[in-house]
């Protein structure tokens, strides 16, 4: 995939909207917020929860996008619409979550 | 029944007096612009409910270079398809009633342009004889049909005059009884301007589906036939299959972005298909193709269903939102940087609930409100929801449709019924991360008045605030 893994402009418009500061915490919310979601969805494919896990693959997907995280954001939308995954795809989602967190936190160290 | 009995009552006259009126040569023909494809589509809707219960599938195929408006008499035009297809449904126990529509001649051509429709069915059929009763007032095929069927016989006589009186004819092939009949006419047809406010085109080619690989699941050639060449003609690489049990190879031996199922097909139905899709290790998006619509579907499976028949919009609309890349909202070459108003709530105040369970969102929702001046309160679910809003007067909700516990939409049905009559219930605004017109049109059906989608622009929080008004006290 060549998705960036932040959409550059996406997250500047965001921080000219909400104020740079308010991203600054945004970002750190989303860091809390998502190790929960990541290992609801695990918890839910592990008991066969096929409605949990589309519930967990959206709430990352829809985080993913305000922020301008495409790579994550569309990882998340594969396993939304495909359902209950492979280790496979649901380690991808992973490595997807650690690049964008990883970038949110230099994007908002250096505002 | 009493109603039954009106119904069929109110036929006859309403036949009779139309039949006296073409003969006596009273009958108007109007001419305006009209959408083809919705007068099509609304004759077909009428008669779906019945055919799903005879489990009969329906469908339609535009033909060719088919006009997308023509001049003449849609409520006319409506007339004929629905007593055609009708008729069809009535007499088919069995597989499909599919109408045609395909364009004849040019305004160069002696004739000019017309329009053909043929109604074809796999039912009772007709002998010769039979043919050559059928038009003929107050007869139908066999006397034994009247008993066994209904009907006044008038239909079909008043829908070939109809046909006459606009400019065509009408006329009847069968190979033979048990062997399925189909039903031609042609009426004059100039091409017209789609009428002002009519719905989008989906003419050609559409960048966001363009190269796309879907593979087509059917036993019944005709929906194949259908759904492939419409989607071809957006530029998507179509597959297909009549037999389910090939589909794993097929998806192991090529990639394909989604693929569409019938639900009901022999050896394999479609739900335990995608179970079995699903089982080797596929992670496609599964769209269900079915007459019962959502009902059926059983849960996690399937990212949409499509409903029988099919709608043109319908099938876009599905395709776009599972395959086209879900951008993140790119700003538009240069805009003006909208700076958020902060006096709007001084000049628009409103009382905000806000009804968003996931945290970022909620704290994004809540900063863009108060830049605007507004301080609004939260509810975590749906149920709390409910409960704010009986316990204090709101003026609007923004109720996110995906929540815990309970729903967006299951929270709007509540608020609406707990309403005391007379008393203004806030106005409730759908927050959905989904664009697919099915989900739009779940949230209207629920009750809600307007939706954003989400992630939530400034601009279109403003717009659905500026609607809201304030709700005087109860």
């Amino acid at each position: 995939m060549s998705e960036p893994v932040i959409d550059e402009a996406t997250f500047r418009e965001l921080q000219e909207t909400a104020g740079a500061e308010f991203v600054a915490e945004l970002v750190d919310t989303f860091v809390e917020e998502a190790p929960g979601m990541l290992a609801a969805l695990r918890q839910a494919r592990a008991t066969g929860d096929a409605d949990a896990f589309r519930r967990a693959a959206h709430s990352l997907k829809s985080n993913s996008l305000t922020f301008g995280a495409t790579a994550l954001a569309a990882a998340a939308r594969a396993l939304e619409l495909g359902g209950i995954s492979s280790d496979a795809a649901v380690d991808g989602l992973q490595s997807a979550y650690d690049a964008a967190a990883q970038r949110l936190k230099e994007l908002r160290d250096a505002a | 029944t009493i109603r039954d009995s009106g119904d069929a009552l109110l036929t006859i006259i309403n036949d009779i007096l139309d039949f006296s009126k073409i003969e006596a040569g009273r009958m108007e023909i109007e001419r305006h612009p009209f959408d083809l494809r919705e007068c099509v589509e609304s004759a077909l809707d009428l008669i779906a409910a019945r055919a799903a219960e005879k489990q009969l599938d329906i469908a339609y195929v535009f033909d060719g270079e088919v006009p997308a408006a023509i001049e003449g008499d849609v409520t006319r035009l409506r007339q004929i398809l629905l007593n055609l297809l009708s008729n069809a449904v009535k007499f088919t126990e069995a597989g499909e009633v599919v109408l045609t529509v395909s364009a004849v001649g040019d305004e160069q051509t002696e004739g000019g342009a017309h329009l053909q429709f043929a109604v074809r069915d796999t039912g009772i059929g007709l002998t010769e004889e039979g043919k050559s009763r059928l038009f003929q007032k107050f007869s139908q095929a066999d006397s034994s049909t009247t008993r066994k069927y209904g009907g006044t016989g008038l239909g079909l006589a008043i829908s070939k005059l109809l046909t006459e009186l606009m400019g065509g004819t009408m006329w009847v092939s069968s190979a033979g009884p048990g062997q399925g009949s189909t039903f031609h006419f042609t009426i004059e047809a100039k091409p017209a301007e789609l009428p002002a406010g009519a719905k989008r085109e989906f003419i050609g080619e559409q960048p966001a589906l363009k190269g796309r690989r879907i593979l087509v699941v059917d036993d019944n050639a005709t929906n194949r036939r259908i759904l492939a060449l419409q989607s071809a003609k957006w530029g998507l690489v179509v597959k297909d299959s009549a037999d389910p049990l090939q589909v794993p190879a097929m998806l192991a031996a090529e990639p394909f972005d989604l693929a569409i199922l019938d639900m009901h097909m022999p050896g394999l139905d479609g739900a335990e298909l995608a179970h079995a899709i699903r089982a080797a290790g596929h992670t496609l998006p599964l769209v269900l193709f079915s007459s019962l619509g959502r009902r059926e579907v059983p849960g996690g499976l399937f990212a949409a269903v499509l409903a029988k028949p099919l709608r043109q919009s319908q099938l876009f609309d599905t395709l776009v939102g599972l395959l086209a890349h879900e951008a993140a909202p790119q700003p538009a070459a240069a805009p003006p940087k909208s700076k958020i108003d902060s006096r709007m709530a001084e000049r628009h105040p409103l009382r905000i609930l806000l009804a968003e369970d996931n945290v970022v969102n909620q704290k994004l929702a809540l900063r863009l409100l108060s830049q605007m001046g507004y301080r609004a309160d939260v509810a975590s679910n749906g149920i709390e929801a409910v409960e704010s809003v009986a316990r204090q007067r709101y003026d609007v909700v923004l109720m996110d449709v995906q929540m815990p516990e309970m729903d967006g939409l299951e929270a709007t049905r509540r608020i609406i019924a707990n309403g005391q009559p007379g008393a203004i219930r806030p106005r409730i605004v759908a927050m959905t991360a989904n664009a697919m017109a099915g989900d739009r049109d779940e949230c209207l059906a629920a009750g809600m008045d307007d939706y954003v989608t989400k992630p939530i622009r400034v601009e279109a929080l403003v717009d659905a605030l500026m609607q809201a008004t304030a709700r005087s006290a109860a």
